[in-house]
């Protein structure tokens, strides 16, 4: 009698083990899913101006009082424009500023970058100092966040040199920032658009086949 | 009073989750140190040296569960911070801030705040009062043994799992608000 109890008191403790293994196993699985169906800047909400509208065009001051910054609108020489919100309370921002220092350096032949924010003035110009931000042009304007339904930080924003938006998104990462570059080399809003359009496309089969390993 | 190997599966169990969180905030404490900022509740210089001492505190804490003798004032101290962690949850819910940064782990797994949070911190409380009791004195057999492994790995496992869960949660709702 007690040498059954205890089989199964172990045959019964390896069995929990296997069971918690597995429901770990499958936790993780959802999770890589909603990394796939959701990768482009992890998130774009519906709300706002959309992809391939022209953006609403703002004369800004700059924070250092260095002229005028324009969001929106056709710019000289066609370059874009990526509008980085930022703001000194957003611990994630923090980490993801050295990473939008070096993306602005090695795409500026064809890319200028803008941080935004908006608050109280003097934690904004601690922030700027701190970090060494005044390579940057810096904005602040509640409007700005306002008009393009900003909710969460760090958020990208990619105008193209008509001043068309591009492509926009929250930014956690450097995989998101680039892809948000990507959306716009490849012509498309986001990875959810992609797979719509293959969805929706005549040859439905094939385009979702090549969704899988997209083309520069 | 309480059996030893129970108390053995909490100490264990407690010691591996306390050091991990300690170590992740360690590993990154600029993050650390700007969410505890976030959480506006402690000045900025104070928050600045609170963000430096607790994980200290706490890894303190967790190795001193794995010490028989030191168990019960390790329990103290990891109830002592939950207490606060948790304190610093519920300011900030009730200020209806629910989208701050929890700095429970690195930026891999943002998670924000939310009441399941303070359920997860009850339970881990719940885990940390087994370890105020004194253990009664059995001896622990081969079978014992066994079962504090099993019950540790198992205890491990299902914390990660709710964590997957939390860190799931919002993104789910993410995927709602896109396809309502």
């Amino acid at each position: 009698m007690l040498e059954a109890l205890l089989i199964s008191q172990i045959v019964l403790w390896v069995l929990v083990v296997a069971l918690a293994v597995t429901v770990l196993a499958l936790l993780r699985q959802i999770g890589v899913l909603h990394e796939r169906i959701t990768p482009m800047g992890a998130l774009t909400l519906d709300r706002g101006p959309k992809e391939g509208e022209p953006a609403p065009v703002f004369d800004l001051p700059d924070l250092l009082g260095r002229g005028t910054v324009r969001v929106g609108g056709p710019r000289d020489g066609g370059r874009s424009l990526l509008v980085m919100f930022v703001a000194p309370t957003c611990p994630v921002c923090k980490k993801l500023l050295p990473i939008i220092r070096s993306v602005a350096r090695s795409e500026s032949d064809w890319l200028e970058t803008v941080l935004a924010s908006d608050g109280d003035l003097e934690e904004q110009r601690r922030f700027v100092k701190s970090y060494k931000l005044d390579d940057f042009p810096y904005v602040l304007s509640a409007e700005l966040g306002m008009t393009y339904r900003i909710g969460k930080l760090p958020y990208g924003l990619l105008i193209d040199g008509a001043g068309v938006i591009r492509a926009k998104g929250l930014i956690n990462t450097r995989e998101h920032l680039e892809s948000l570059m990507q959306a716009k080399q490849m012509g498309v809003a986001s990875i959810q658009e992609y797979l719509k359009l293959g969805r929706t496309g005549a040859n439905g089969g094939t385009a979702a086949a090549a969704a899988e390993k997209p083309t520069k | 009073m309480i059996d030893p190997a129970v108390s053995w599966i909490a100490a264990i169990a407690a010691s591996l989750i306390f050091a991990a969180s300690a170590i992740m905030k360690l590993r990154d404490l600029e993050l650390f140190e700007s969410a505890v900022i976030n959480y506006r509740i402690l000045p900025r210089f104070l928050a600045k040296l609170f963000a430096r001492l607790i994980p200290i505190v706490e890894l303190g804490g967790a190795l001193a569960l794995v010490w028989p003798a030191a168990r019960a004032a390790g329990a103290a101290i990891i109830l002592f911070l939950l207490v606060i962690f948790t304190l610093g949850i519920a300011i900030n819910l009730m200020r209806g801030r629910y989208d701050v940064d929890c700095g429970c782990f690195g930026p891999a797994l943002r998670q924000t705040l939310s009441w399941w949070l303070v359920l997860r911190n009850a339970a881990l409380a719940a885990l940390a009062a087994i370890l105020l009791l004194r253990p009664n004195g059995r001896t622990l057999t081969m079978l014992d043994n066994f079962t504090i492994v099993c019950g540790v790995i198992t205890i491990l496992l299902i914390y990660a799992s709710i964590n997957y869960v939390f860190a799931n949660l919002p993104r789910l709702r993410e995927i709602g608000a896109r396809y309502a």
